[in-house]
């Protein structure tokens, strides 16, 4: 299975703290990192703050460069694009559709920013797109001079899905699109983004901490803990019949307006470990209620189990026989030998 | 839990209304709020950015903004009228008698002082005893909010505390003074979901044993579902719906209420991939006077009235409370219709 | 649903109003805003239509008139309003093509200082790391500079043309538009429509031109009001040590040089271009402090 993108044995490392005095200290931001999208899907990758997920993004877009391993578009290096070529083919959408607008522009110019930078179009052509693409995004013809402080969030966070579609991509990368949105606008912009998806056969990563919609919107889930991939696979599996503990803690933790849904019992846990300094074995030992003597030591590796793979050694002995023959759990084990 | 609902209100409010002067107009923010809160309750008001929900909470603590101008018929809390108070008075009846907890723990902690200055000023500047004294409750409530090593911990700043630590801190400096009403606007919207859920537990467990009253503000229905016991849910300026949590969240009266509680994605095997409900259009302007429905643009069930006559506030049985022309009956009846587009993703109701 | 409603009108749509209006709304509210910018623009269009306005040639002698009265005081005539000086050149002319000179100077150096330090800030802001200390240190050590001493020396070995003068002025007063730039130019770097603009590959040229600069001018403009009355006041106070413009060119600074001997016998000399030294300093910061009232929103309802 070769995916339209495909992320292999990623690692990205910053140096931080560095001064005269102290000797900087490496935050591995993703630690071993595989997956692969298959065009048209909706992969969901699913952690908490700090957990690199947004790393993940920006290394996928090419603003961040991979300290091991490789990004594949259509089986080419993203590194070979051309940045032109690039933001061609992938797109980002951000959460915040206040800071992602820029507010002396108007609407049309703002949508069509990818265009003027890739060059080459005439005025027209560029106009005549930019309302096209208003007009899939739900935007009125009329707003196209208005500038972005006279809009609503929702409106706002419209332009900035038009702006991603302009340049009609095969990816986006949607970083939290609809989290700093009100619920009732983030049901707009959810079905927004599923009728794009149909009408224009995009392929989406979808960075979310919220499960339902997260639930809602894709394919599979990627859930992700301290730079590693825990769990990953077909929605059904993964939130609804989670594995590892760390999804299973998630799944507890969020709270649904359903009859009979009550806070889960208060697990005492340890703090989030520092990402500079990660704990040996599992990174998820010190918070795991399942922990055993030999998640201390050993990092897992990948696991096939159902449908989904999970990095967990409650599993070892029990997954299925056919591990070898899965690419997506050889990747995973791959990255995370070391 | 015994709520004794035939004592007086803790909290009794009437008739509050909020403007402020823009380039535009007056910007009427609140329009006419009412609610009552009784000790020990939990009461979550639950609305969408500029429904009003935050600034009817800070206005009751004299929080608002200078310019604005505030009215009210009424406006009591333990039996005491808090309406014409002097700004100094309701800064002693903050902190002492009531409590606040914002979204951002970063931001409500002051980065240049330890944790344990911060807890100890509350109490020392409402004059409930010495240093000695305050430092001793200090320790005892980290302990309390599930802090380890709270002797320590005193002697720390707050950038040296997770997100989820910090918040710890702040509720326990809201209750250094055992107030009788914490509000929380927004206490777990900037956590992780796995640091909100034992926050929230936190803040449950804390209420029942102290016997506070608490005001949750919050956009999450999951969140108040799992811990309200009444919702007050507001919609430009008025409360559109309130009554008790269950009943509220999960056979919604008022057309706004059952539009918010559909369109939030829900966490359920089986998904058929259809688009989720929404409400369309936009909030309203809230300059100037109105007359009719403010919720009537986006409303499934508006009649040409609408525009015309101020909503009635209407009283079910079970002592909900709804603004809406229609009755109980009829908007009862739209709901449960089988035809309905919403009920099957909402699901919840049988 | 909505067609059912009768009076859409009735209900506008939750809309801020243009954020081009509001500061107009807030500008035509704010009075200490609109006498700054009465008096600014005054003196401006004295300084551009010098020529129709003055009477009389403000370079023409007449020592036959010398030490003439102002009109309002005994022996003064409608020839001279303000009176003549001590070679009987009409006060009131030199006042005007004073009101050239120190325009000049003051919009001249501003904009010099402007574009150098917004280009400093800019890109230390922007760039970051080594390139961004190599503008600190640039910063710090224009900061450290005895400023008005080197101003004097450079003069003084220059000579004082009001090029000269104006480019001094220029370099004196840069500093603060580097540094608020700076500021303002890293909290915009980590906006995220700078990184869209990255992602779709934008020139290093567009993303500074088109998305950050834009977004400086309300500072620019607050910070350049503030300066440009600094550099009046060097500009008189150069000119009054005979630093700054030479004469016979009229300059308020150079007047008050040239009436500091007559000051007990015709005190009007001095007091007239004080005065309007003073009332343009004090108009200018009026509209730089209006101008900041006017482009920092204050906390949204």
């Amino acid at each position: 299975m070769s995916g339209i993108l495909e992320v292999q044995e990623l690692r990205v490392q910053f140096k931080v703290g560095g001064s005269l005095l102290a000797k900087p200290r490496t935050l591995h931001a993703i630690n071993g990192v595989s997956l692969s999208v298959a065009r048209g899907e909706v992969l969901s990758i699913v952690g908490e703050s700090g957990c690199g997920k947004s790393t993940l993004a920006r290394t996928m877009l090419g603003i961040e460069t991979p300290t091991y391993g490789r990004v594949l578009l259509e089986g080419r290096p993203i590194g070979d694009y051309r940045r032109a070529d690039l933001a061609a083919k992938i797109q980002p959408i951000f959460q915040d559709p206040y800071s992602s607008l820029n507010p002396r522009k108007t609407v049309h110019d703002l949508i069509a920013m990818p265009l003027l930078v890739r060059g080459g179009m005439a005025r027209r052509e560029i106009s005549r797109l930019v309302t096209d693409t208003m007009e899939l995004v739900g935007l009125p013809r009329r707003m196209m001079h208005s500038y972005p402080s006279a809009m609503s969030g929702g409106q706002r966070q419209r332009v900035a899905i038009a702006r991603a579609i302009v340049t009609r991509p095969e990816v986006i990368i949607c970083d939290e699109p609809t989290s700093a949105l009100d619920v009732s606008v983030q049901a707009q912009i959810l079905n927004l983004l599923d009728d794009l998806r149909r009408q224009l056969n995009l392929t989406y990563i979808f960075i979310s901490h919220d499960l339902s919609v997260v639930n809602h919107i894709s394919d599979r889930v990627a859930v992700i803990y301290l730079g590693r991939i825990v769990e990953i696979g077909p929605v059904e599996d993964v939130l609804h019949n989670p594995r590892h503990p760390y999804t299973r803690r998630l799944r507890a933790s969020t709270l649904e307006p359903e009859r009979g849904v009550r806070l889960p019992k208060p697990v005492f846990q340890g703090g989030f470990p520092d990402p500079t300094n990660p704990p040996a074995g599992c990174h998820y030992h010190p918070r795991c209620s399942e922990a055993m003597p030999v998640c201390q030591t050993a990092a897992p590796g990948a696991l096939r189990v159902g449908h989904s793979t999970v990095a967990c050694h409650m599993f070892t002995g029990l997954a299925d026989d056919d591990e070898d023959l899965n690419p997506e759990s050889a990747q995973i084990a791959a990255g995370q030998e070391t | 839990m015994a709520i004794d609902y035939g004592a007086p209100p803790l909290l009794d409010i009437a008739g509050l209304h909020l403007s402020i002067p823009t380039s535009g107009g007056d910007l009427r923010v609140l329009r006419g709020v009412d609610y009552q809160l009784w000790q020990g309750e939990t009461l979550a008001v639950v609305g969408e950015s500029g429904s009003g929900k935050s600034v009817s909470s800070l206005a009751l603590m004299g929080l608002h903004p200078r310019r604005a101008s505030v009215s009210a018929e009424r406006m009591t809390f333990d039996g005491q009228n808090i309406l014409g108070l002097s700004r100094p008075a309701l800064r002693k009846l903050r902190g002492n008698q009531m409590a606040m907890i914002f979204q951002d723990p970063m931001t409500s902690l002051n980065p240049v002082l330890t944790i344990g200055e911060q807890l100890v000023e509350t109490y020392s500047a409402h004059g409930k005893g010495s240093r000695a004294q305050a430092t001793e409750r200090a320790i005892y409530l980290l302990e309390r909010v599930g802090i380890r090593n709270a002797r320590e911990r005193l002697g720390q700043y707050p950038h040296q505390l997770s997100g989820g630590l910090r918040q710890r801190v702040v509720i326990a400096i809201a209750l250094m003074c055992n107030p009788k009403l914490i509000i929380a606007d927004e206490p777990t919207t900037a956590l992780d979901v796995t640091v909100q859920a034992l926050i929230l537990s936190l803040l449950k467990e804390l209420q029942e044993e102290f016997g506070m009253a608490l005001i949750l503000i919050s956009h999450d229905i999951g969140v108040v579902s799992s811990i309200a016991d009444r919702v007050a849910i507001m919609y430009a300026g008025t409360i559109v719906e309130s009554g008790g949590a269950d009943e509220v969240i999960h056979e919604p009266l008022h057309p706004y209420t059952r539009g918010l509680v559909d369109c939030v994605p829900r966490l359920r095997p089986g998904r058929e991939r259809k688009p989720l409900v929404t409400i369309p259009g936009i909030v309203p302007s809230l300059l100037g006077p109105s007359r009719g429905c403010l919720f009537r643009n986006r409303c499934p069930k508006a009649l040409d009235t609408c525009a015309m006559t101020d909503p009635a506030v209407q009283r079910t049985a079970s002592g909900r409370v709804f603004r809406c022309i229609h009755s109980e009956a009829v908007l009862h009846a739209a709901h449960t219709r089988p035809a309905d587009p919403a009920p099957v993703a909402a699901g919840g109701r049988a | 649903m909505t067609d059912r409603i009768s009076d859409n009108t009735a209900m506008p749509e939750a809309l801020p109003p243009s954020p081009t209006r509001e500061m107009l709304w807030r500008a035509t509210g704010h009075i200490g805003f609109l006498i700054g910018l009465t008096i600014f623009l005054t003196v401006l269009i004295f300084a551009i239509f010098a020529p129709w306005i003055a009477p009389h040639d403000p370079y023409a002698q007449d020592l036959t008139r010398a030490l003439e009265p102002p009109v309002w005081a005994d022996g003064g005539s409608w020839g001279h309003i303000l009176g003549t000086d001590n070679l009987g050149r009409d006060n009131f002319s030199r006042l005007v093509y004073g009101a050239r000179v120190t325009m000049i100077a003051g919009v001249g150096a501003t904009l010099f200082s402007a574009v150098l330090g917004t280009a400093i800030g800019v890109i230390g802001g922007y760039y970051g790391g080594r390139i961004d200390a190599a503008m600190m240190f640039l910063i710090n050590v224009k900061l450290a500079m005895p400023g008005i001493l080197i101003a004097l020396s450079l003069v003084s070995i220059f000579g004082g043309s009001l090029l000269v003068v104006t480019l001094i002025l220029g370099f004196l007063f840069w500093d603060r538009f580097a540094v608020v730039t700076r500021t303002a130019t890293q909290q915009l770097r980590n906006m995220e429509f700078v990184v869209a603009a990255e992602v779709a590959g934008a020139s290093r040229f567009r993303i500074l031109f088109i998305e950050i600069l834009p977004n400086l001018t309300n500072h620019i403009i607050v910070v350049a009001s503030l300066e440009m009355a600094l550099a009046i006041l060097v500009e008189a106070s150069l000119s009054f040590l005979g630093l700054g413009i030479q004469p016979p060119m009229p300059s308020w600074g150079l007047m008050i040089s040239e009436a500091r001997t007559l000051m007990f016998t015709n005190p009007h000399l001095i007091m007239l271009p004080g005065m309007a030294i003073f009332t343009l300093v004090v108009g200018i910061n009026l509209m730089g402090d209006g101008l900041r009232d006017i482009t920092t929103p204050q906390g949204r309802g």
